[in-house]
């Protein structure tokens, strides 16, 4: 009984001798200079240059265009409002598209209700009669209805052009798919 | 020998038959009397009066009921032609086109038309106007007067007005007014998005045509002599008067008030307004037949735009065309209907909007174009020849085709691209 006693005790003092040496090596590390950051101005270099806007108006600008949209800037924040693309002599929205229209929707939902979001249909050069001017309108119209579904409060009118305001005039398809499109416009 | 005999009797008989066939052709178009369009020596007026002969001799050819001469036979306007030598010619009419003007801009054109087999003048007649840049209708009512003369089949549709709406570039497009041939033009709307011209009545006094510059699109009715406007209607989304009923009194308007492209039937002396139809597709380009009780339009309530009939007062919908998938842009008189349809793969390997002529009484269909974009058919008053617009490689033209002569003849729009064309 002694005996295991006695390499009790002789474990238990290796044992604390280890944790001593390691507590040892810690200090070691504690021991170098330390950074305060507390007030420190070097501690602006890790703060984002972005603002965190509170502005909650619904006020926007128009901030430039894209190929494939416009830049508003609304409530402060700047994002782009994409066109919404069709394929040949159609008016429903493709997966894709609607993914965009939805996300578009997430944008507008923060334009108040006194504005306005002008959606215009167009098409592209095929079929230049009434039956373009009606199929404008129609994907207008299933843009609308997206939005307003998807929680845009503003007032939303449509217009449609047709085919007469082309954004590219080449004769090539790649070119016609550039004019099957909707955009939106914001007003006051 | 009998047998020998049978055979070349048959023989003969089908070779004769053939011959037969062929001769009547010749026949037909020996019947037409060849004329000579000539301008006089002693007029001071060539300039104008060489356009003048181009568009008459246009004219006369369009008719289909003159052969033009190439030939060159100048005399003085009071001098006598040489009618030996006209009659060896093969030269059936000699027209002397001479002109004077006035210190006050009026334009006069004379002319002697004579019966070169008859050794006679048969008419002689002047056409007058007061500036000199509208010549075209000078040359048009003289090809009218010499076609009424023979009391061949009225041509006076080439006199009328065509009034149509032509871009001028990005959401912009004034409205015109020109004649047959485009030759004359004057700019009537301009400023804005201004498309769809209609006219008001047969008296071509007064246009409707669709506004884009008002908050919504706008139906206006304007008297293009002194410039009153009206207000029609008015809608978001579009709105396009797509046809006049014959006395004036109705219109068959496409409008969109709640966001959706219908059909509506508008009394022009109540301003009482109809919903036609109600198919939440798209239903446009109503156009009135059989007395103005029933329409043809273009919907896509089959899943592509396609040419459809129905009653103004009652819901049945009748498909009318079962040829192509894409049909649209419909017009029609008495039973025929002439409809635009986009053919795939035509004989150029590119996309194309074909004219089609049908028949509501029968299965017959005839295409009148073979390339292009064709569109905004629009028979003449008596159904015999046929305006429409062509677009082809960028370039509009005004079409006109002579449906019982089997031809068609391109007048290209310098001015861009034509929208939409009435007459």
């Amino acid at each position: 009984m002694k005996k295991i006693s006695i390499y009790s005790f002789l474990v238990a003092s290796v044992l604390f001798t280890t944790g001593c040496s390691e507590k040892n090596v810690d200090m070691t590390v504690d021991n170098t200079p330390k950074q305060v950051v507390d007030n420190s101005e070097s501690a602006l270099n890790t703060i984002p240059d972005t603002t965190i806007n509170e502005i909650t108006d619904g006020s926007f600008s128009m901030a430039g265009e894209a190929d494939n949209g416009v830049y508003y800037i609304i409530n402060g924040k700047k994002v782009l409002i994409e066109n919404v693309y069709f394929g040949f002599n159609k008016y429903d929205l493709t997966t894709s598209m609607k993914d965009v229209v939805m996300s578009n929707a997430n944008k507008l939902s923060a334009v108040n209700t006194a504005s306005t979001i002008k959606v215009t249909g167009n098409t592209d050069e095929w079929g230049t009669d009434e039956y373009n001017y009606a199929l404008g309108l129609k994907r207008a119209k299933v843009v609308k209805d997206v939005l307003i579904n998807n929680g845009v409060n503003a007032n939303v009118t449509l217009i449609t052009l047709g085919e007469s305001n082309p954004t590219c005039t080449s004769k090539t398809s790649a070119c016609w798919q550039k004019n099957r499109r909707v955009e939106h416009a914001l007003t006051k | 020998m009998k047998k020998i005999l049978l055979i070349t009797f048959f023989m003969i008989t089908t070779v004769f038959g053939a011959v037969d066939a062929k001769l009547e052709i010749v026949k037909n178009a020996n019947t037409l009397p060849k004329i000579l369009i000539s301008i006089a020596s002693d007029t001071a007026e060539i300039s104008t009066l060489s356009k003048i002969k181009d568009l008459l001799s246009k004219d006369l050819e369009i008719s289909g009921h003159f052969e033009i001469l190439d030939t060159q036979n100048i005399l003085k306007y009071e001098e006598l032609p040489d009618l030996t030598s006209l009659s060896t010619q093969g030269v059936d009419l000699f027209l002397n086109l001479s002109a004077v003007k006035n210190v006050s801009g009026e334009y006069k054109l004379l002319t002697k038309l004579f019966d070169i087999n008859a050794q006679a003048m048969i008419l002689e007649k002047s056409f007058t106007t007061s500036r000199e840049n509208r010549y075209p209708f000078l040359a048009h009512r003289t090809a009218i007067s010499i076609n009424d003369h023979f009391k061949a089949p009225s041509i006076k549709w080439m006199d009328k007005f065509v009034i149509y709406s032509v871009y001028q570039g990005a959401g912009k497009a004034n409205i015109m007014i020109g004649d047959y041939t485009l030759t004359y033009k004057k700019t009537i709307v301009k400023g804005g998005l201004n498309i769809f011209p209609k006219w008001a009545s047969n008296e071509q006094r007064s246009i409707y045509y669709t506004s884009y510059n008002y908050d919504k699109p706008t139906l206006v009715k304007l008297n293009i002599f002194n410039r009153d406007k009206k207000i029609i209607m008015s809608s978001e989304g579009m709105i396009a008067c797509s046809d006049v009923s014959n006395d004036a009194s109705k219109l068959l308007i496409t409008a969109s008030p709640s966001g959706q492209p219908d059909i509506y039937s508008y009394n022009v002396n109540s301003g009482q307004k109809t919903r036609v139809t109600t198919y939440s597709g798209i239903d446009v380009g109503g156009q009135f037949i059989e007395d103005d009780s029933r329409i043809v339009f273009v919907s896509d309530r089959l899943g592509s735009p396609n040419i459809f009939a129905k009653s103004v007062n009652s819901r049945g919908v009748e498909k009318l065309v079962y040829h192509s998938r894409n049909n649209s842009s419909a017009t029609s008189y008495k039973d025929s209907i002439v409809y635009s349809s986009k053919d795939k793969n035509n004989e150029l390997g590119t996309n194309a909007f074909n004219l089609y002529l049908m028949s509501t009484r029968s299965d017959d269909l005839k295409r009148l174009t073979s390339s292009g974009i064709n569109q905004f058919p629009k028979f003449s008053s008596d159904g015999e020849s046929l305006l429409f617009i062509k677009t082809f490689n960028g370039v509009s033209s005004i079409g006109i085709v002579r449906l019982n002569f089997n031809k068609s003849y391109l007048f290209p729009s310098k001015n861009g691209m034509i929208q939409s064309i009435d007459w």
